[in-house]
């Protein structure tokens, strides 16, 4: 005796299509007929599909012996609404199998799969539905392989990710964390073994079926389904064990695709931000394969991250960092693209057109200290601080953006007054320093500073002096207070440093000398 | 990605310069050289007594001013760091030969336009290695890929050179004595 469910798991059942009558699908039937007249014992009824089959199908289907009718052949049929209730009435499977099958053989082809039941073998039937499920999700995608899954055990079949969140293809009503607590009765009842090809688990007074989807140590996430009253259980067991290899073939095939994907967007941007794309026509073609639309105007930032205590070593984690940015920059409803590069993390901000320079400034700035404060608060470990480039008319010279970003980002650190956010065009004299080379800029400072050198004992105390003097906008007093001497002492020492230097500190051309010399001890050294 | 870079061991060069002219015979250079040879004094005996050569060229930066100041958008960074120049759109305005701070970008007196190495880029894409590699006699020189783990114990800079650092150079040292390897001159 053969069962409809165990009959749709054999070659070529198992691409019939469900008509109706599924809930009698534990029904069984000795063998396959194609003669009414020859209905002896339990049977399953053979008949091409054509019009005047489909009229007879109440008639068939009501006949005591029929356990469920095969149509086969042809388009596939319509059948009236008032037929399909007709079927479901009696509980009865009605399958159309689209491909042309000969009667005799098909009846031989259940004679021998009901020998095959009988000897205990029919584990190789199963074994074989493999290629199907592998050929159903190539065809129809996820979402028409659990759809068919489903239909086959007659019941809803949930999803889960590894965290036991429902998979985003599944359209599932409620909540998302309605299955979290299956996550704790799982690993209780499962600490010792967790290689189980699916466990039991109970909640309330229902009991679950939990397969994990498992291939090479890595946890793909979890099937889940209900256990029925009437289930054949070793059946829907034996289905869902031979369709997880196909799902998980699919899974692997996915991480593939996203990794491939992952390398050309990688790549694209290295192109974009290292001047190798060959025209504007190019970056937008390319842009628009991930959804970015590079007519509109961007600003660019490099964000970089330094643990603050050298001893405290931990690992950074730039995803969980990239993911924040991403919330708050969406959160102004601005598209942005954010990637690590080189240790930095790079951010592409789309903005608006109709901006004015000054604004499309102060908006960049405004947007790089949200991001720089909502960081340093949530990760207080971490100092964070982000340069900012020029916005170019044209996104082909993103290059150019990206060069003064991390040149704002290294130059910063030596202006007197320290900002985490930086934008290249606030940077002031150093920008200039950058381009000039290191003996020509040693030679100057050497030059304007030598008699403070000269002089090793106090040079520190000297420099230290200016520093704090500039640092303080050559106020006598703030000075005094950072350096904590008297003003008349700072005042006594300035004039001791205006003899020794032979300047004037009420002259504009001497501040500028000596500023521009501490600005390159700072950057040499 | 790839970060292409020289390793130059410090200790192997014997400042012969043969780099300096496989790299001129190559790229037919009229009067100018790609790569040159420094020569710095020791760490450690600061008294000239000892010293090291070494040989630089361009150093495919991680952040090359040159790529960002060319007003024609002529030089660009390959996917595996090597940066280079069109010689199809250098108008030969030099604003790249001021840029770099290493001094490795010239005007070629011949063509008019800006000249530095681009790594034997051609001879890379055939799978050999570059001329200045190949004719090194003492296997001073040798491309690495500095994005590599294994190759990030080696020093970013050498005593007595002083190295502008805020383009990121991709160039490394690599200055441990191994004693069967130094050598030494007498001039008696």
């Amino acid at each position: 005796m053969l069962t409809f469910q165990e009959l749709i798991c054999a070659s070529p059942f198992y691409h019939a299509e469900i008509i109706g009558g599924w809930e009698g699908k534990e029904k069984s039937f000795l063998r396959a007929e194609d003669n009414p007249l020859n209905l002896g014992e339990p049977t399953l009824f053979i008949v091409r599909s054509d019009h005047q089959s489909i009229s007879r199908l109440d008639e068939l289907i009501s006949k005591q012996n029929v356990q469920g009718i095969l149509l086969y052949g042809g388009v596939k049929p319509y059948i009236p609404h008032t037929m399909i209730e007709i079927i479901e009435h009696f509980n009865k499977p009605v399958l159309f199998l689209k491909e042309e099958i000969n009667s005799t053989t098909t009846k031989k082809k259940i004679t021998d799969l009901s020998q095959l039941k009988s000897l205990g073998l029919y584990h190789y039937v199963f074994e074989h539905t493999t290629n199907y499920w592998l050929q159903l999700i190539d065809e129809k995608g996820l979402a028409g392989f659990l759809q068919r899954l489903s239909l086959l055990l007659n019941q809803e079949i949930f999803l889960l990710d590894e965290h036991f969140y429902p998979h985003s293809t599944q359209d599932i009503d409620g909540n998302r964390d309605q299955f979290k607590h299956f996550s704790l009765i799982y690993h209780e009842q499962n600490a010792s073994n967790k290689r189980e090809v699916f466990s039991m688990v109970q909640d309330g007074q229902y009991h679950y079926f939990l397969f994990p989807l498992l291939a090479d140590d890595h946890l793909y996430g979890y099937f889940l389904f209900q256990e029925q009253s009437s289930m054949m259980i070793d059946v829907c067991t034996e289905q869902v064990i031979h369709a997880i290899p196909a799902l998980l073939s699919f899974f692997k095939k996915e991480e593939a695709v996203l990794r491939a994907h992952q390398s050309y967007q990688e790549s694209f941007l290295y192109n974009l931000l290292y001047n190798n794309l060959d025209s504007e026509q190019v970056l937008i073609k390319q842009g628009k394969q991930w959804g970015w639309d590079f007519t509109k105007p961007t600003e660019l930032m490099v964000m970089r991250l330094n643990q603050k205590n050298e001893a405290a070593k931990f690992s950074i984690d730039m995803d969980s960092i990239i993911r924040k940015v991403r919330s708050l920059i969406s959160a102004r409803f601005l598209q942005a693209i954010t990637f690590p590069m080189q240790g930095d993390i790079i951010m592409i901000v789309f903005d608006s057109v109709h901006l004015l320079p000054k604004e499309r400034k102060e908006f960049t700035l405004s947007l790089g200290q949200q991001i720089h404060k909502k960081v340093e608060q949530d990760l207080p470990g971490l100092a964070c601080e982000i340069g900012i480039g020029r916005h170019y008319p044209s996104n082909m010279e993103l290059f150019r953006s990206f060069y003064e970003a991390k040149v704002a980002l290294e130059l910063g650190k030596y202006e007197i007054r320290h900002e985490a956010v930086r934008h290249f065009e606030n940077i002031g004299i150093v920008r200039l320093l950058s381009n000039i080379h290191h003996h020509v800029l040693q030679e100057y400072y050497e030059e304007v500073l030598k008699d403070i050198f000269l002089d090793q004992e106090n040079s520190a105390v000297n420099i230290e002096t200016l520093e704090a003097f500039y640092q303080n906008n050559a106020d006598i007093n703030q000075t005094a207070g950072q350096l904590y001497i008297h003003p008349n002492t700072l005042r006594k020492r300035l004039k001791k440093l205006e003899s020794i230097l032979d300047i004037d500190f009420n002259r504009l051309d001497d501040l500028l000398e000596i500023y521009v010399a501490l600005k390159i001890i700072k950057m040499i050294r | 990605m790839k970060q292409l870079g020289f390793l130059v061991h410090i200790e192997q060069c014997l400042g012969c310069r043969s780099c300096e002219f496989a790299c001129k015979n190559e790229h037919g250079q009229n009067d100018s050289f790609r790569r040159k040879i420094h020569t710095v004094s020791d760490a450690f005996m600061k008294n000239g007594q000892r010293f090291h050569h070494f040989s630089m060229s361009c150093n495919h930066c991680s952040t090359p001013a040159c790529l960002s100041n060319c007003p024609e958008m002529a030089i660009k960074k390959k996917a595996n760091g090597i940066v280079i120049i069109d010689h199809l759109k250098c108008t030969g305005c030099s604003r790249c030969v001021t840029a770099c701070p290493f001094d490795a970008i010239s005007i070629n007196m011949i063509s008019k336009r800006a000249d530095k190495c681009d790594m034997c880029y051609d001879r890379q894409m055939q799978g050999d290695s570059t001329i200045c590699v190949s004719s090194c006699p003492v296997n001073a020189i040798e491309i690495i890929d500095l994005n590599d783990p294994v190759n990030a114990h080696y020093d970013k800079a050498v005593y007595g050179f002083d190295m502008k650092k805020m383009t990121n150079p991709s160039i490394r040292f690599d200055t441990q004595t191994e004693p069967s390897k130094l050598r030494f001159w007498s001039n008696s």
